[in-house]
């Protein structure tokens, strides 16, 4: 799971650490485009539904964060 | 210190925007207050009641809002919109959709809304306050911090010397550029590009005097602008310019149309890759920058400045490839400095023509001035001596040059991570004091005065 969501946000932005960084979302590292690609991305790969309001520092601004996000969507 | 708060607010309200202003505010607070209560009933047992309660509060603050920026004007009942509620419905609306998604609990009491909604500081030029961010601050009991104090009003000295130094003295000049049917081209241009300073030093002087102010009362209001001054493009440049009308435009508009059911499934059925990824966000932004600019005013002018800005942000996402390409194909290092200070002066031109279409009253005054602008260009005018005619003296275009040079200086130094004041406080006492009895004497002595003008006119405050 963690290895698959690393390769959907290495692919969307190549040159971010995503093992270091820990404010992603706070920092501006991920901007609202990126943050968009990220989420129809993880839509996709795991079939899951998110949408707008879990659009928030807290699932988004680190690599385990957003595994944590997509986790608790998964049936 | 809510009541005391609350209390300066709607006699601010009234003195200001009158019984319709004031009730206006109060009817909308009012109406946010019990669709509020009722979203926050109707959740836990029945959605549709919820949403119903949400639809009705968007619909009555929007249609408000719409009403007197669009409704009275076609009937020519009426040209101005009540103070504020081109800021304060944007909150309440975020408010009912926090609450709806569970990201803010309601409001209990109606102090409470009336207080959030219309407070004070806010209702000339925003910032565009979330209930969750203000209303603890609002509740939460006042102390005296000396420091604290002294921070807050430091910041406002610096505002007031923006507004009244720079953008007034600027303001003048230009009026006095653009009203001449004669000026060269070159001139116009010139003016236009003074006006983007103009803009800039007048919105975020008078910011910077209302988060000073609430500063000093322990209140902490959401930044506005974070140098837009060195913005590399467009795009950047609406990350760091009105930031909280950003964040409402992002949050509840941008987000939710990108990540909707029928924005997915159309992007689905593009079979270009690339297309398929960034369609719903190009369709998206196109929209929200209209809307941007429709709810700047109400002429054609602002819905096409929106268009204007629309295009210019959309064709980024689209052709990025593209440009990619090019800087590869021409070896541009894009982190080289020369390359950085030919997008931040190119960002800037750019907005300026985009400007045309605010500074200006209306579509055709818009094209009118384009079309004066590249007619006859006149180049030499700039130097011949033609500026001094245009309410400006050698010494106020000396200060004039000198506020650019620091707004430019000092938006550098911010993005780089600089704080101003933080580096002031270090100082020892008699230069910190030196420092704010300077800033007072320039406020007071090349600020902008006069009878027929007033210092609390702010050019966002008419949005």
């Amino acid at each position: 799971m963690k290895e698959k969501v690393r390769s959907i946000l290495q692919e969307i932005l190549p040159d971010v650490d995503f093992d270091a960084e820990t404010a992603l979302f706070d920092d501006g590292i991920i901007e609202s485009f990126d943050v968009i690609q990220i989420m129809s991305e993880l839509m996709d790969s795991f079939s899951i539904d998110l949408n707008a309001e879990d659009i928030e520092p807290e699932n988004l601004n680190s690599l385990d964060a957003i595994v944590a996000l997509v986790e608790s969507r998964l049936p | 210190m809510l009541y005391p708060i609350l209390l300066c607010s709607l006699l601010y309200l009234f003195a200001k925007a009158g019984l319709r202003g004031l009730l206006t505010g109060l009817l909308l607070s009012a109406v946010a207050f019990v669709c509020g209560k009722e979203i926050s009933r109707s959740t836990e047992t029945e959605g549709a009641r919820a949403k119903r309660a949400l639809r009705a509060g968007l619909i009555i603050i929007l249609g408000t809002l719409l009403f007197f920026k669009y409704g009275l004007r076609l009937t020519s009942l009426s040209t101005t919109i009540p103070m504020g509620l081109s800021y304060y419905a944007l909150s309440l609306c975020a408010y009912l959709l926090d609450v709806s998604h569970k990201k803010c609990e309601a409001v209990s009491r109606f102090p409470d809304m009336a207080g959030f909604s219309l407070y004070a500081f806010s209702l000339r030029q925003g910032p565009i306050n979330l209930c969750q961010e203000l209303l603890p601050q609002l509740r939460a009991k006042f102390s005296f911090d000396g420091t604290r104090v002294i921070r807050g009003l430091q910041r406002s000295l610096f505002g007031l010397m923006k507004k009244l130094v720079i953008a007034d003295r600027i303001g003048l000049h230009v009026t006095a550029i653009l009203g001449d049917e004669n000026a060269a081209g070159s001139l116009i241009l010139y003016a236009m590009l003074l006006y983007s300073f103009q803009i800039y030093a007048d919105f975020s002087g008078g910011i910077d005097v209302i988060m000073g102010l609430s500063e000093a009362l322990g209140i902490t209001l959401p930044e506005n602008f974070n140098a837009p001054l060195v913005a590399k493009s467009v795009t950047e440049y609406w990350q760091r310019w009105h930031m909280t009308l950003g964040r409402i435009m992002e949050k509840y508009l941008y987000y939710p149309l990108v990540l909707s059911k029928q924005m997915r499934t159309f992007s689905k059925r593009i079979s270009s890759k690339f297309l398929r990824r960034v369609a719903a966000a190009a369709i998206a932004n196109f929209l929200v920058f209209i809307l941007v600019g429709a709810w700047h005013g109400t002429g054609w002018n602002y819905i096409v400045y929106g268009l204007y800005q629309a295009v210019l942000t959309t064709q980024a996402i689209l052709l990025a490839p593209t440009y990619k390409k090019w800087q590869q194909a021409l070896s541009i290092r894009t982190e080289s400095l020369p390359y950085r200070v030919f997008q931040v002066v190119r960002t800037f031109v750019i907005l300026t023509f985009g400007r045309y279409f605010i500074r200006m009253g209306t579509l055709p005054d818009a094209f009118a001035l384009f079309g004066r602008t590249f007619r006859s260009f006149r180049p030499g005018a700039l130097w011949d001596g033609s500026l001094l005619t245009y309410e400006a003296t050698m010494p106020n275009l000396i200060i004039i040059f000198i506020g650019l040079v620091l707004l430019v200086f000092i938006d550098v130094k911010h993005a780089g991570g600089f704080c101003f004041r933080d580096a002031i406080a270090k100082q020892p006492a008699v230069l910190r004091y030196a420092i704010c009895y300077l800033a007072i004497f320039v406020v007071l002595i090349l600020g902008i005065y006069g009878p027929g003008y007033d210092a609390a006119n702010y050019i966002y405050g008419g949005f």
